[in-house]
């Protein structure tokens, strides 16, 4: 692309003028850089359903007024939502055109979800192959490792474009691809796609909520459940005759937790806005795991609670999860959260905080371990503790000292009855 | 003996093709008796109470638009007005499955689609409408529920709100409620039975088509009653002054009224075009959702059943099957390819309206007498069965 003037003065005829020079240089660059559109991929905008009126959580979505590929002016209708006698319009907020439908008529959508994808700005052909090109590359180098397996892919993972590429990584990764011999694929290559349950992406933007907004981190210990589980043997058959409960080690833990909250309060509280409450109550959840998903129903007012009244509150929460009959107010509120991974065989695992509360205290498998005692090796069932706290509320003494106490009343049970 | 389809059309009873255009002259009739010249300045959309004087219901909503759309957005705004009879159904509704078509045609009603949600209501010049427009933020349909229920009992009346946010007196509704939502504003329309024709009411608002299974948004139904069962006193110049005073009240509004009249409107292009579109087939009928048709009838010749398919209005196929026939085993599945052919991408409910389409075009298949004979059967059935006036 050398210009006619460059030759001349290559051919010592004409001048040497570097403005000229400049200007072809740019040229050739825009030139070089118009041949792809890697940055409109990082433009798209994923617009969400929008809130509509008091208390509606859902809606459905009666009919698209743009189809894929429509341009749309900003606040022109998309789409129209209805839900009890009310008519939601959804629009743009910018001019742009339509990429992508991310529902379907006649779904559910709830005020949040991703509706659609749309491209703003202004609308030129050539801006759709080179996109679906450089996602090619990238694509089937994600697929090859999950091949080996037919997984169940979430739609959200799926719909979120694969990070761009620059166009010069992607010629070499190219050809690298190309030359080693294919090997010949023996398993199965099929996929499977599950919609996500409204129940499942509750829980993951709660959990994800959780994990940004404390600064959590988590601390272990050792409980020596001989102590427990001598008292459980000796009394379970009299609690089952007398009050027809089953006991279990949940309300040990529980009534534990709870004097150890009274001893070290700011594990029992919360922060709302530049405050932190402080409560005299214990509200306990405790994490149950039912077919649909994990739910943490709440045991109110556990401090004042025996261990039979805590067993008998579990399981006729236990219960009513299991049915499916949970009601909003059975899972509201809550200061402080048991969760049990033991029973399913877990060693030690971080338990991740149910917002807004300060901390959590994860259960584990109880196993038979050497440990020594006094000089001597003996065998011991042993179960770790985890304890995840919000370092904004909790610093690493408290958290700590939590822990120790709670333990301390597990090894030694009739420390809780000294307990003021 | 060549079986012409075109023949057939032109020798059928009047029950399609004539009843949508004698339909759309009537609106156009309204349109011109309550227009004056477009001489006349165009309204403003700078107030906060609005009474229109005319009683042309495409008119109403479309200055209801307007001012929804054009009016501040932080401003409440009210908007009274009363319709000539017609029939109004939501945004979202099948019209085949909440109307009375035979009993419209009959009466020369026109029935309109609304742009907001919920269900379908009849309106004479004994029923009064409100609408209040909110910004989206502050809006609670609750709270404008209980401003018209406030002006109801202003009256003398003892009413209350029930759980769908609509007023009633005793077990009877007097009032039914939608809303729509769009960007920053919001508002709540509804109905106020004054003096209304209870019977016409309920002859229109029965739907004669069975076996219709749709997506569109149902209605429902409850026993109603007049407002002046309860008051004497109960008419639309009270009733419009009692729900302005409450608006006045609740929102601190000291502005004058502004009376809109129809020839004001009209001047605004917005709402002549709004006007215009109400009245275009694609909005009245072509919003409906998806629903199955599915119909049986016993022809000398063997009992047929059909099912179509429909969304948006549009037909998107119709299966047949037939038993007890005598035609033989190829008969149906020929009978069926005809069909596809001369109905797939109809409008449901005007069969052979759309002269472009290439089923208009006449067949010349070599079939036999009796076949050709069936299949003018099946075809003078459907149009029947399905037409919408």
């Amino acid at each position: 692309m050398l210009s006619k003037h460059i030759i001349a003065v290559a051919r010592g005829r004409g001048v040497f003028r570097p403005q000229q020079l400049q200007n072809a240089a740019r040229l050739l660059n825009s030139a070089r850089v118009a041949q792809f559109h890697s940055t409109h991929l990082l433009q798209e905008e994923t617009v969400k359903v929008p809130q509509m009126a008091d208390s509606i959580s859902e809606g459905t979505l009666k009919s698209w007024t743009k189809q894929v590929g429509d341009t749309v002016a900003a606040d022109e209708e998309v789409a129209s939502i209805e839900t009890d006698k009310i008519d939601v319009s959804v629009t743009s907020p910018k001019s742009g055109t339509i990429v992508k439908l991310l529902a379907n008529e006649e779904d559910t959508v709830t005020p949040g979800q991703d509706l659609f994808v749309l491209e703003p700005g202004e609308v030129s052909a050539s801006s759709s192959p080179p996109p679906p090109k450089e996602e090619t590359p990238a694509a089937p180098k994600e697929e090859a490792p999950k091949s080996k397996e037919p997984e169940a892919q979430p739609v959200k993972a799926a719909s979120k474009p694969p990070p761009p590429a620059p166009k010069k990584e992607s010629a070499p990764k190219e050809t690298k691809e190309s030359t080693p011999a294919p090997k010949p694929v023996t398993g199965s290559r099929n996929e499977t796609r599950v919609k996500m349950n409204r129940m499942r992406l509750r829980i993951a933007e709660r959990l994800k909520q959780s994990q940004n907004a404390a600064a959590s981190l988590t601390t272990f210990n050792e409980i020596d459940m001989s102590a427990l589980i001598e008292m459980r043997k000796k009394y379970k058959g009299a609690v089952l005759d007398e009050h027809g409960v089953k006991l279990g080690f949940m309300s040990f833990f529980a009534r534990a937790s709870a004097l150890a909250l009274k001893e070290i309060p700011a594990a029992n509280a919360s922060i709302e806005g530049e405050e932190i409450v402080y409560r005299d109550f214990v509200d306990l959840s405790v994490a149950v795991a039912t077919p649909k998903g994990l739910v943490t129903p709440v045991v109110r007012n556990a401090e004042a609670m025996g261990l039979i009244e805590i067993e008998r509150e579990i399981a006729a929460l236990g219960a009513k999860a299991r049915a499916g009959k949970l009601g909003l107010e059975d899972m509201a509120g809550g200061t402080f959260t048991i969760s049990n991974g033991g029973v399913f065989g877990s060693l030690y695992g971080t338990p991740i905080i149910n917002l807004p509360q300060a901390a959590v205290l994860g259960m584990h498998a109880i196993n038979e371990r050497p440990v020594a005692l006094n000089g001597q090796v003996v065998i011991r069932p042993i179960m770790v503790v985890a304890l995840t706290y919000d370092h904004r509320l909790l610093d690493g003494r408290e958290a700590v000292t939590f822990l120790v106490k709670v333990k301390q009343y597990l090894e030694d049970p009739a420390k809780m009855l000294l307990a003021a | 003996m060549y079986f012409c389809l075109q023949a057939t059309r032109r020798a059928a009873p009047a029950f399609g093709a004539n009843i949508f255009s004698r339909w759309t002259q009537r609106c156009q009739q309204i349109r011109r008796f309550s227009a004056e010249t477009s001489t006349a300045q165009a309204i403003d959309s700078d107030h906060e109470i609005y009474v229109s004087t005319s009683i042309n219901p495409y008119f109403n909503l479309s200055l209801e638009d307007w001012l929804f759309r054009h009016s501040p957005e932080t401003k409440p705004l009210l908007l009274i007005y009363r319709d000539a009879p017609c029939v109004v159904i939501g945004r979202n509704q099948n019209p085949w499955t909440e109307l009375n078509f035979p009993a419209l045609r009959a009466a020369n009603t026109p029935f309109l689609r609304r742009r907001s949600g919920g269900g379908a209501v009849y309106h004479d010049l004994g029923n009064t409408n409100f609408s209040i427009h909110l910004p989206r933020m502050s809006f609670d349909r609750h709270a404008t529920g209980r401003l018209v229920l406030r002006a109801v009992q202003s009256l003398g009346i003892d009413a209350h709100l029930n759980d769908r946010n609509d007023i009633c007196v005793g077990l009877e509704k007097v009032s039914g409620s939608a809303y729509k939502i769009v960007n920053k504003r919001a508002y709540h329309h509804g109905t106020m039975l004054l003096t209304t024709q209870l019977s016409a009411l309920g002859d229109f608002l029965r739907p004669q088509a069975k076996n219709i299974i749709t997506k569109g948004v149902a209605s429902v139904r409850s026993p109603v009653c007049n407002l002046q069962k309860y008051a004497a006193s109960a008419m639309h110049e009270t009733f419009t002054s009692a729900v302005v005073a409450e608006f006045r009240k609740e929102y601190g509004i000291t502005s004058e009224l502004c009376t809109a009249t129809e020839s004001q409107g009209t001047a605004v292009d917005y709402i002549q075009r709004g006007m215009d579109e109400l009245n275009t087939w694609e909005w009245a009928y072509g919003q409906t959702p998806s629903f199955t048709h599915t119909m049986a009838h016993a022809f000398p010749w063997g009992d047929v059943v059909a099912q179509i398919n429909s969304k948006h209005g549009l037909i998107l196929d119709v299966s047949l099957t037939a038993k007890n026939t005598r035609m033989g085993a190829t008969f149906i599945k020929d009978l069926n390819r005809q069909c596809q052919a001369l109905y797939t991408g109809q409008r449901y409910g005007h069969l052979r309206q759309n002269e472009a389409h290439p089923a208009a075009t006449p067949l010349t298949r070599n079939l036999g007498n009796e076949w050709t004979e069936a299949l003018r059967d099946v075809d003078e059935w459907l149009l029947r069965t399905t037409s919408a006036g």
